[in-house]
C-alpha cells in the first residue's frame, strides 16, 4: 500500500498508530522481561488486587495490540482502524492500572493517543471535511496537556536550581549524553548544565501548554521539534515522545487537508 | 490566519460531535486539578498520595491514572536495611514521579528479593510547601518468591 492514497483521516490514522506501533516493538524486550518478572518475583502488597498483578493480564494487554497495529498498517479498512482504536486505547487503560507497568508515563499519552485514534475511526472518518476543521484542535489540546501535567509539577524551587535532575540524569545516567557530560566536566560545571537544563524543561513545558492556542502548521512544527529535542537528551524517552511526534503529525495532515483558502 | 480552536467551535456549532467534545472536556476536567496544584494544598497533598498509593480508594486512583505527571513533584527516597549483606546498608536519592514504582519496578523487586530483608523503604514527596512521607516495609514474602510491600511508619 501507499500512505498517499488514503483520505487525509486515514492518513492521520496511520501517522499516529505507526509511531505507537515503532513504541511498542521497542519494548517488546522489556516487556517480556516484566512479564517473567512479574511471574517470577510476584509483588503482594495493599493496594492491587490479585487481578491488577496477573502477569497474564500484562502480556495480553501490551501484546494483543500488535496483531491489530499489523492489520491496520497493511490495510486501513474502517473496520480494521475501529477495531484498532479501541485495541490501543483498552491495552494501555489495562497497563495503566497494572501493579507492574501503572507507572510508565508511555501508557498515560499512549491512552489519550488512542482515545484521538477513537475519533478518528468513527466520527474522522465518517465526516471528512469536519474532521480537517476539529482534529488539529484535538491533536494540539492533547499535546498542551501532556505538557501542561509534566510542567505543574516542576514549578518547584528544586527543579528551578536542577537538583532532581542532578541526580536522576547528570550524577548517574548512563545515557552517552550524560556520561559524555560526566567526563568532559568537572563536578562545580556538570551541576551549572544541570541547572540550566532542568530549567529550560520548565520553561519549555510550561510554553508547551499554551500550543493549543497556535495556528496548527506552527503547532505541529513547534511540538516536533520539542518532542525530538526531548528524546535526544533522554534516549529511552522515546517511548513518550514518539506518540507525541505522531499526535503532532495526525495534527498537521488533517489541518492541511482543510479546503483551499483556509491558511493555517 | 485560521485558528484551529476557532475553526473546531465554529464545525461544532454547525455539526455538533459529542465525541470530539466528550474528548476536550475530559481533558479541561483533568486539566484543573493540573491547575490546582500549585493553589490547592487538598490537590497537593491527593496528588502526592497518589504516588505513593496511600489513602485512594482503588476505583478513585484507576479513575486518575490517565492524569498525565511526568516528573510532578520532588520525590525522594531512603532505603535502609536491617543488617549487613550483600546489598548497601542505605540508599538515598531522586525519584521520577509514581514512588512506589521503586519497589514495583521489575528491577527492583528482584534486587529487593537478593537483599537482605526486611528493608525500610521511605518515600516523601514535596511540592510548594507540602510534604507527604510514607515508609514501607518490604519482606521476603510468605512463600520466598517474591517481595511484600506493607505501609507502615518509619523505625
Amino acid at each position: 500500500m501507499t500512505w498517499k492514497g488514503p483520505p487525509p483521516v486515514t492518513r492521520a490514522f496511520l501517522g499516529l498508530a505507526a509511531s505507537i506501533c515503532a513504541v511498542r516493538l521497542l519494548l517488546v524486550r522489556q516487556y517480556l522481561l516484566i512479564t517473567v518478572v512479574a511471574a517470577t518475583v510476584p509483588l503482594q502488597d495493599h493496594f492491587f488486587p490479585p487481578l491488577l498483578r496477573q502477569p497474564v493480564l500484562l502480556a495480553a494487554a501490551f501484546f494483543a495490540p500488535l496483531w491489530t497495529e499489523v492489520l491496520v498498517l497493511l490495510r486501513p479498512t474502517d473496520r480494521r482502524m475501529k477495531h484498532h482504536a479501541v485495541a490501543v486505547t483498552l491495552s494501555a487503560g489495562v497497563l495503566l492500572v497494572h501493579q507492574a507497568s501503572y507507572f510508565f508515563a508511555t501508557w498515560v499519552v499512549i491512552f489519550w493517543a488512542g482515545l484521538f485514534l477513537v475519533w478518528m475511526a468513527w466520527n474522522g472518518a465518517a465526516d471528512p471535511g469536519s474532521a480537517s476543521r476539529k482534529g488539529p484542535l484535538l491533536a494540539q489540546l492533547l499535546i498542551a496537556f501532556w505538557f501542561l501535567g509534566g510542567a505543574a509539577g516542576k514549578w518547584t524551587a528544586g527543579y528551578w536550581a536542577g537538583e532532581p535532575f542532578y541526580d536522576l540524569f547528570f550524577a548517574h545516567h548512563p545515557h552517552a549524553v550524560y556520561a559524555l557530560l560526566r567526563a568532559w566536566l568537572d563536578a562545580d560545571k556538570l551541576r551549572v548544565v544541570a541547572t540550566w537544563f532542568s530549567r529550560a524543561v520548565v520553561v519549555v513545558e510550561t510554553a508547551m501548554g499554551c500550543v493549543v492556542l497556535l495556528p496548527a502548521r506552527v503547532a505541529s512544527a513547534l511540538s516536533i521539534a520539542v518532542a525530538v529535542g526531548m528524546w535526544l537528551s533522554i534516549g529511552n524517552l522515546y517511548d513518550v515522545t514518539w506518540p507525541v511526534i505522531g499526535t503532532a503529525l495526525a495534527g498537521r495532515i488533517l489541518a492541511c487537508a482543510a479546503p483551499a483558502g483556509a491558511p493555517r | 490566519m485560521s485558528l484551529p480552536i476557532r475553526d473546531f467551535i465554529e464545525a461544532n456549532t454547525e455539526r455538533p460531535d459529542r465525541l470530539a467534545l466528550s474528548l476536550v472536556s475530559a481533558v479541561l476536567v483533568f486539566s484543573c486539578f493540573i491547575v490546582l496544584l500549585p493553589l490547592s494544598e487538598t490537590v497537593r497533598r491527593a496528588a502526592m498520595e497518589r504516588f505513593q498509593l496511600t489513602r485512594w480508594p482503588l476505583a478513585a486512583w484507576i479513575l486518575f491514572q490517565p492524569l498525565p505527571s511526568m516528573y510532578n513533584f520532588e520525590n525522594r527516597w531512603d532505603v535502609v536495611t536491617a543488617s549487613p549483606g550483600p546489598c548497601p546498608e542505605r540508599i538515598a536519592g531522586f525519584i521520577n514521579h509514581h514512588v512506589y514504582n521503586r519497589i514495583a519496578l521489575f528491577n527492583w523487586r528482584v534486587r529487593f528479593r537478593q537483599c537482605q530483608l526486611p528493608a525500610w523503604v521511605r518515600f516523601r514527596s514535596t511540592y510548594a510547601g507540602t510534604a507527604v512521607e510514607t515508609s514501607y516495609r518490604v519482606d521476603g514474602g510468605p512463600d520466598g518468591r517474591g517481595p511484600t510491600g506493607t505501609p507502615m511508619r518509619a523505625p
